[in-house]
């Protein structure tokens, strides 16, 4: 008889972390700002002073041919080069080698790689359609389209990690990561993969996709402050966040220190309008995730909202939470990551991940900077621009995309 | 009007370029294969597409047998400088 090739046990661990972000390169400098109520939104406009809008929060100082070989890296696309420097340093921390015949208990055709991606390679889709639209060039780089593919990222961190298993990339606009993550747990229940990598990754900064922003009337003029009656709007950001995740049998075998367990991913859609938040999605993610993983809402520590910072967002985020939390409305906080890193759209749910299990591990609420004054409108426990020292053992991490797209994840302390 | 260039000034703008990090083109790489010089098939492409730019032709090396050198492409644009009809279709 053939015996099944998944033990009983399905407890989901992460046992590493990686990140690029405009609060820097790796994860204790993140952490850093994060906790100490740090704000990355600032003047862009020594990078674009063509924008009604003039702040965001980019990428800044960082040298992918530090760390990604420089032939590799040139094949690449800035949302591919976040996410592969990211990955580095989540096999890093999760103890697993780059090479393959490394004794570090990983079969490499049991890697696999999910990556969440809204825009894809779009800084060089603009450089190339540029050299044809504005330079007159006759042809485009033939490196455009292995550049430009939403996969792209999948494919170059399992180049890095060899990993040889389950591979590939899910798109979600902004709940990208989320969905992302939802995938990579799919895989390691079923069997299909040990240990799954799973990132967020997006290069927003292209003068065409900011002007799209723009257009929208979405971005804020000068910050970002999520449920405070003054917001007017997010704030563009970037970068990318990684997650190693595997069982936890397997974690302990090869004697990987679990961070933090993920529960679950709770899931809706809207099936309404694309682009105005719909409270009962919001509700029926956050209510499915809770579900899933056979919580009430009174077991519930901490909320990271996907608190864009919008007026129509945080209020309807505001009636979503209320809801589902009733009574427990008041005792629950909850704050935006968003109000410090701006709107990273595919990345924003893995510092939204990252931001959270930082704080189950530092025992410590991030915060939410910028806040000036409640709004009535939004009667939620906002962790106002300090962090808030409190023991989480159970958060959730909410990210509801354009489209109607919801997904809420439920996270753990180890 | 196209531009021209002569074999020099074409192995000049050949040698100008980083096309691959750590690969530095010299004559010593003009009649070394591709792969012995460190260029892989999209390098390849992506040098023609510099010099499809450079000297506004186009240059279809798909239809060419035996480029496996530097030299072999140098010829290459050169006979398609002189004669810019004899890559066209139909």
């Amino acid at each position: 008889m053939v015996q099944p090739s998944t033990p009983p046990q399905h407890d989901i661990v992460i046992t590493g972390r990686g990140v690029v972000s405009a609060f820097g390169h790796n994860i204790s400098a993140f952490e850093e700002k994060i906790f100490g109520a740090a704000c990355a939104i600032a003047s862009i406009e020594d990078l674009n002073d063509q924008l009604l809008f003039k702040t965001g929060a980019p990428v800044r100082d960082f040298d992918p041919n530090q760390s990604i070989n420089p032939r590799e890296c040139r094949m690449m696309d800035p949302f591919s080069q976040f996410a592969v420097h990211g990955a580095l340093d989540a096999l890093k921390e999760a103890g697993l080698s780059l090479d393959e015949d490394a004794d570090d208990g990983m079969d490499r055709s049991r890697l696999g790689v999910v990556t969440g991606s809204a825009c894809g390679g779009i800084s060089t889709l603009e450089t190339q359609y540029s050299r044809l639209y504005l330079k007159g060039s006759r042809k485009v780089s033939p490196m455009t389209v292995p550049m430009v593919m939403g996969s792209g990222p999948a494919s170059h961190i399992a180049k890095a990690a060899n990993a040889r298993g389950p591979v590939f990339g899910v798109t979600s606009a902004c709940a990208s990561f989320n969905h992302a993550l939802n995938s990579a747990l799919s895989l390691l229940k079923e069997g299909a993969a040990d240990v799954v990598i799973c990132c967020g990754t997006d290069a927003n900064f292209a003068h065409g996709n900011l002007k799209a922003w723009e257009a929208l009337h979405a971005v804020s003029p000068d910050t970002c402050r999520p449920f405070s009656i003054d917001r007017k709007g997010l704030s563009m950001g970037e970068g990318a966040g990684v997650i190693v995740l595997e069982r936890l049998d397997h974690a302990l075998a090869r004697k990987a220190k679990p961070l933090a367990k993920v529960l679950g991913v709770g899931m809706s859609s809207d099936a309404g309008n694309l682009v105005a938040p719909d409270a009962q999605g919001m509700y029926g993610a956050m209510n499915n995730a809770l579900r899933i993983a056979d919580l009430s809402p009174s077991d519930i520590d901490y909320i990271n909202a996907h608190g864009t910072g919008t007026k129509a967002n945080d209020q309807t985020e505001s009636e979503a939470v209320c809801k589902l939390l009733g009574k427990q409305n008041d005792a629950t906080p909850l704050s935006s990551t968003k109000s410090q890193l701006g709107h990273a759209l595919g990345a924003s749910g893995a510092f939204e991940m990252l931001a959270t299990i930082g704080g189950i591990l530092r025992e410590t609420m991030p915060p939410t900077v910028n806040f000036t004054q409640a709004d009535p409108e939004c009667p939620v426990n906002v962790i106002a621009n300090t962090a808030q020292p409190a023991k989480i053992n159970i958060a959730l991490s909410n990210s509801f995309a354009f489209g109607g797209l919801n997904a809420s994840a439920v996270i753990q302390k180890a | 009007m196209t531009k021209q260039m002569t074999r020099e000034e074409v192995t000049e703008f050949l040698f100008s370029k980083e096309w691959v990090p750590g690969v530095t083109l010299d004559e010593s790489s003009l009649d070394k294969t591709f792969s012995e010089v460190g260029l892989d098939s999209l390098d390849l492409l992506n040098v023609i597409v510099e010099f499809e730019d450079e000297l506004e032709i186009d240059i279809d090396i798909n239809g060419e047998e035996n480029i496996s050198t530097l030299n072999n492409v140098i010829d290459l644009i050169l006979r398609i400088q002189a004669d810019p009809k004899i890559q066209q279709v139909g």
